[in-house]
């Protein structure tokens, strides 16, 4: 049986490589998108619009007096922030983890020092800003409310023409329990995008392999495998091996640019495999399921796309979160995708331990193997 | 070689096989005819067991006999779907060599089979090139070369000449004779009764699931075709006469005329005829 799946997988590689189409989406797509969005450097795809769905951020006040409540009021009232109370380490944890975008931080003194109304040559009083790097577009929305609000709450009385309500210090974030010491950097551009490259590439893969039991179908070929003498299973592992060889060449690939091309380092190599072995794992898993499930007809097929996109878009991998209704962005933190961004991100730049990875890839890698055994019970029948 | 005992399928109300019962003797051609819908095709996924009979059995007899369900049973069938079950991307000897290894072939004779079945359908010279570059004949041919590969004693060819032009077809038809000068047992499908009629040692009829008919070509022909039937021309007026001795009954009529004909010709029963009688429709109906 090892041969047969062996000749199973090197045909589909085989018919991979030689499917421009496929090699375009598969191989080059991901590795523009991210060379492409990484160049234009920190806060790309800002948007601002006023119409977009609150975003929540974590407000440490460690000030507590009247001027860091009244900011914090108005900025809450924004119809765009939702304010969470927390303390600052866990703020710094939470942000780090991925769990929300940014978090506001006001030092005590901040209602003490010098007010711009009365005093416009005092200093403008500091804001500490946690942001997530991944999603500066909601970073960028929250610095224009917190100007916004920080205005308001002075009664929108300007002073002088340069004077300036507030001083934003974007405070970095750092390795979490794994600080890993020298070879941890502050994460690129780059550093961002070549993990969501490699989602686009992986998603890409499973699409290509999802739909290749109907294109078997419709070219006439499914009928000659389903009578040679090999089990469904072994018709089924050769295109779940086909599909994580490509995976695979595609991840190494992509960091390989990343590391040589662009200076990204990641924080742990080992903890960098694991992740990208779950994420493979789990979209070879994904991929088998809607194999099987779209085998029939070319509609159903599609349906693979439609779930692989619907994935990528709770997972923030096509749109900012916080342009999402608060459930869905409640949802995307079952999305797959967001957990395998979570867990490459945890190696590259967000200091993941070991422990803090784990969360993430079990669930990769038991959703991979819950859509496995679905799959292979499933395709009894070709 | 295959026996195919009181087969019977449903698919909900539609019976697609009532009760056929069929027996392929080692190295024969047996033709399959029938119309669209008369459950030919079930009975070809019934006998590669692609699907379960609602009642009676599929077994391939000889050594390790047993039913095509069995991996090892099916090892011994090569099938050729009526559509190009080829990979257009593939090279030629690539298809060939993926489905042998499939098929189970030994890689210390693969490349040869693989030569082999290249060289039967004559697609040597072509061997390196991707099948999408192959006209309709020759991916006919490649479609064939994929089903006998592996060296099967069993063959199902499910319409293989359909679509290709008569140089194709004569080569493919030349092809199934010479398999069965080397012994192979083919259960052939066909619309073209002239294939039937060339190739076949028996056929079968079949039409809403039931068999109608199951004989030497000859003897379905005598049986059911009626006799040759003379057709001669004098001036304007034409003349039809069934017989057993066309050359005689053509001496009588001059003779009787007093003169010669313009022209005459003799039409022998065919399996149209036959099928005709038995179903009281033409097979392209």
């Amino acid at each position: 049986m090892l041969a047969a799946i062996a000749a199973l997988l090197r045909k589909d590689l085989l018919l991979l490589v030689r499917d421009r189409g496929a090699v375009f989406l598969t191989f080059a797509w991901p590795l523009v998108l991210a060379i492409f969005f990484g160049a234009l450097g920190p806060g790309f795809g800002a948007s601002s619009s006023g119409e977009a769905t609150a975003m929540i951020v974590l407000a440490v006040d460690e000030d507590r007096s009247e001027a860091s409540e009244a900011l914090l009021a108005e900025l809450d009232g924004d119809p765009r922030i939702v304010l969470e109370p927390e303390q600052l380490d866990s703020a710094r944890d939470r942000v780090r983890l991925g769990e929300r975008p940014a978090y506001v931080r006001i030092e005590p003194g901040f209602g003490a020092a010098p007010h711009p109304r009365f005093d416009p040559l005092a200093p403008a009083r500091p804001v500490e800003l946690g942001v997530d790097p991944r999603r500066r577009s909601e970073a960028e929305v929250l610095e224009v409310a917190l100007e916004l609000a920080a205005w308001r709450s002075l009664g929108r009385e300007q002073t002088t023409p340069t004077a300036e309500p507030l001083a934003l210090r974007r405070h970095p974030l750092e390795p979490g329990a794994a600080k890993l010491g020298s070879a941890a950097r502050p994460p690129n551009p780059y550093a961002v995008t070549f993990p969501q490259g490699i989602i686009w590439a992986v998603l890409a893969c499973a699409a290509t392999f999802a739909v290749s039991l109907v294109d078997e179908r419709s070219n006439g070929t499914l009928l000659r495998l389903a009578v040679a003498p090999v089990s469904r299973f072994a018709i089924l592992a050769g295109k779940a091996g086909a599909c994580a060889i490509a995976i695979v060449i595609m991840q190494v690939v992509l960091m390989s640019v990343a590391v040589l091309g662009f200076g990204v380092r990641p924080h742990s190599w080992g903890l960098l495999a694991l992740a990208l072995a779950a994420t493979g794992f789990c979209f070879v898993g994904v991929m088998t399921l809607l194999a099987v499930l779209g085998r029939r007809t070319r509609s159903a097929a599609g349906l693979s796309w439609a779930v692989l996109m619907g994935m990528a878009m709770l997972g923030g991998g096509m749109l900012p979160l916080f342009m999402m209704p608060s459930w869905l962005q409640t949802l995307a933190t079952a999305s797959p995708v967001a957990w395998a961004l979570t867990a490459i991100e945890g190696a590259v730049w967000r200091g993941f331990s070991a422990a803090e990875m784990v969360l993430p890839c079990l669930g990769l890698v038991g959703l991979g193997v819950v859509c496995l055994a679905i799959g292979t019970r499933a395709v009894r029948e070709l | 070689m295959l026996h195919l005992l009181d087969l019977r399928k449903r698919y909900a109300d539609l019976v697609a096989l009532d009760g056929v019962t069929l027996r392929l003797e080692p190295g024969e051609i047996l033709g399959l005819l029938g119309p669209n819908g008369a459950g030919k095709s079930t009975l070809v996924s019934l006998a590669v067991g692609l699907l379960e009979p609602d009642g009676g059995s599929v077994i391939l007899v000889g050594p390790g006999s047993g039913s095509p369900r069995d991996p090892a049973v099916r090892r011994r069938l090569g099938l050729a779907p009526q559509a190009l079950a080829i990979y257009a991307e593939l090279t030629g000897a690539e298809n060939l060599a993926f489905f042998a290894t499939l098929q189970g072939c030994a890689p210390s004779e693969r490349a040869a089979r693989v030569a082999w079945a290249l060289d039967f359908v004559g697609l040597s010279e072509r061997q390196h090139d991707r099948a999408k570059t192959y006209s309709g004949g020759m991916a006919r041919r490649l479609n064939l070369a994929a089903a006998i590969v592996h060296d099967p004693e069993l063959l199902l060819l499910d319409e293989p000449t359909v679509g290709v032009d008569p140089q194709s077809r004569n080569r493919l038809l030349a092809n199934v004779e010479a398999l069965r000068a080397e012994g192979k047992t083919v259960l052939y499908t066909t619309h073209y009764m002239e294939e039937a009629q060339r190739i076949c040692d028996r056929v079968a009829i079949i039409d809403h699931g039931r068999l109608l008919a199951l004989d030497r070509t000859e003897a379905l022909l005598a049986r059911h075709a009626g006799k040759p039937r003379l057709i001669v021309e004098f001036d304007e007026q034409l003349e039809t006469i069934e017989t057993d001795d066309p050359l005689a009954s053509l001496n009588a009529l001059t003779a009787s005329r007093g003169r010669a004909p313009r022209s005459f010709r003799v039409d022998q029963p065919t399996l149209e005829q036959v099928f005709l009688e038995l179903t009281g429709r033409g097979l392209r109906d």
